[in-house]
């Protein structure tokens, strides 16, 4: 820890010196200029030593975020529309899995990882339940043992068997047309032929499984799969219900919307608060068994 | 400016003992000048963890599930004698400012 920059290796105190005037160009408007400026200059004080190198620089300004203005940022990705916030740029596995699960941040609606509105911090949402400590994982899913994976991967893997099941045991009996769309009281107002239904439900279940099943043989961290896992669950429910919804015919759903959105939201927060329960329980298990 | 005065409150609380998360929160918050709530004080010691200034691990508890205890790591230390020397220079200038401006 430095008090003025001029205590850095000249490279060191060069390449800040830079950073931090790229960054003040980049803020258009000048009245959070400088504030904005001696923030970014008390972070990087507050990270340094007297003796940082460069590549420490550099690593403490990855971890600091480019400096980034709704009016410097041409195309646009990134903003709010009367309140709303949206963000445009391609959704990575990181995102995601940080967006849905971020236990330290206290809101439980967060800007969507990818397009218009708000998205579910399930982690948040585990807190406020009391269900989980907000640093009960050092890195989210980081110690998450294999088992506590493979019994997320059970889930949509399931979901796309029964899935499958359904449609194998009825397919002679169901109809022609199918429904494929239902209005908010839980009619259905759009309908597709039975081939289009069969292949969509499983490719919605499937789909998302198949790359989590993909992701996990081939040894990713754990992080990486708890986003693909939670994705999966979620899509899996979603498709394993709308075939179930789909076999009842003209009828009237009235538990069809929060039924879907519930289990949805439900599958997905169970699978991450279950994982970030069995990252805590590894790290216990490290830390108490090295105090014995 | 705020944000690294939150910093070396919980590096001074740490100083004389080992505390977790939930008890930093309360003794800071009880602090209204401070300002300070779980939001603020979660993610600080996330970042304080990563830049090797403080290290946590889990530890039993008498009174009920094991918490997760901080405690100051040597660089820790020295963080925190240089920010609390940076804090008293300040301190004390501002104290003489405000004085002869009276």
């Amino acid at each position: 820890m430095i008090t003025t920059l001029t205590q850095l290796p000249a490279d060191t105190l060069a390449a800040a010196r830079a950073w931090l005037s790229d960054s003040r160009a980049a803020i258009e408007d000048a009245t959070v200029r400088a504030d904005v400026t001696e923030e970014l200059t008390a972070a990087l004080l507050g990270g340094l030593d007297p003796d940082s190198t460069p590549e420490q620089l550099a690593r403490l300004v990855a971890r600091i975020g480019p400096v980034r203005d709704q009016q410097t940022d041409p195309e646009h990705l990134v903003g709010s529309i009367v309140g709303v916030p949206f963000d445009l740029r391609p959704p990575t596995a990181d995102r995601i899995r940080r967006t849905w699960w971020d236990p330290t941040e206290p809101r439980i609606l967060v800007p969507r990882v990818f397009g218009l509105g708000w998205a579910v911090n399930f982690g948040a949402l585990a807190v406020r339940a009391r269900l989980i400590e907000p640093d009960a994982e050092n890195e989210p899913f980081a110690d998450t043992p294999q088992g506590a994976l493979r019994a997320a991967l059970a889930l949509p893997v399931l979901l796309t068997g029964v899935t499958v099941l359904h449609y194998l045991r009825h397919r002679h009996s169901l109809p022609q047309r199918l429904p494929n769309h239902w209005d908010a009281a839980g009619r259905p107002d759009g309908w597709t032929s039975l081939t289009t239904a069969v292949v969509s439900d499983i490719a919605m279940t499937a789909g998302p499984t198949a790359l989590a099943v993909g992701v996990h043989l081939r040894g990713r961290p754990p992080q990486r799969q708890a986003g693909v896992l939670a994705a999966a669950a979620m899509t899996a429910t979603a498709g394993a219900l709308v075939a179930r919804m789909r076999s009842a015919g003209d009828r009237r759903l009235w538990w069809a919307g929060p039924a879907l959105a519930a289990s949805m939201v439900g599958a997905a927060g169970l699978t991450l608060l279950g994982l970030a329960r069995a990252g805590r329980a590894a790290e216990q298990r490290r830390d108490l068994a090295g105090a014995r | 400016m705020r944000k690294g005065l939150v910093e070396l409150a919980v590096l001074g609380l740490l100083a004389d003992e080992a505390r977790y998360g939930q008890q930093l929160v309360d003794e800071l918050e009880a602090h209204p000048g401070l300002a300070v709530s779980a939001g603020t004080v979660y993610p600080l010691l996330a970042r304080l963890r990563k830049d090797g200034l403080i290290d946590a691990s889990w530890q039993e508890s008498p009174v009920g599930p094991p918490r997760k205890y901080y405690r100051l790591t040597p660089t820790g230390r020295t963080a925190l004698r240089d920010l609390a020397s940076a804090w008293r220079s300040i301190r004390t200038a501002l104290d003489h400012l405000l004085e002869e401006s009276r």
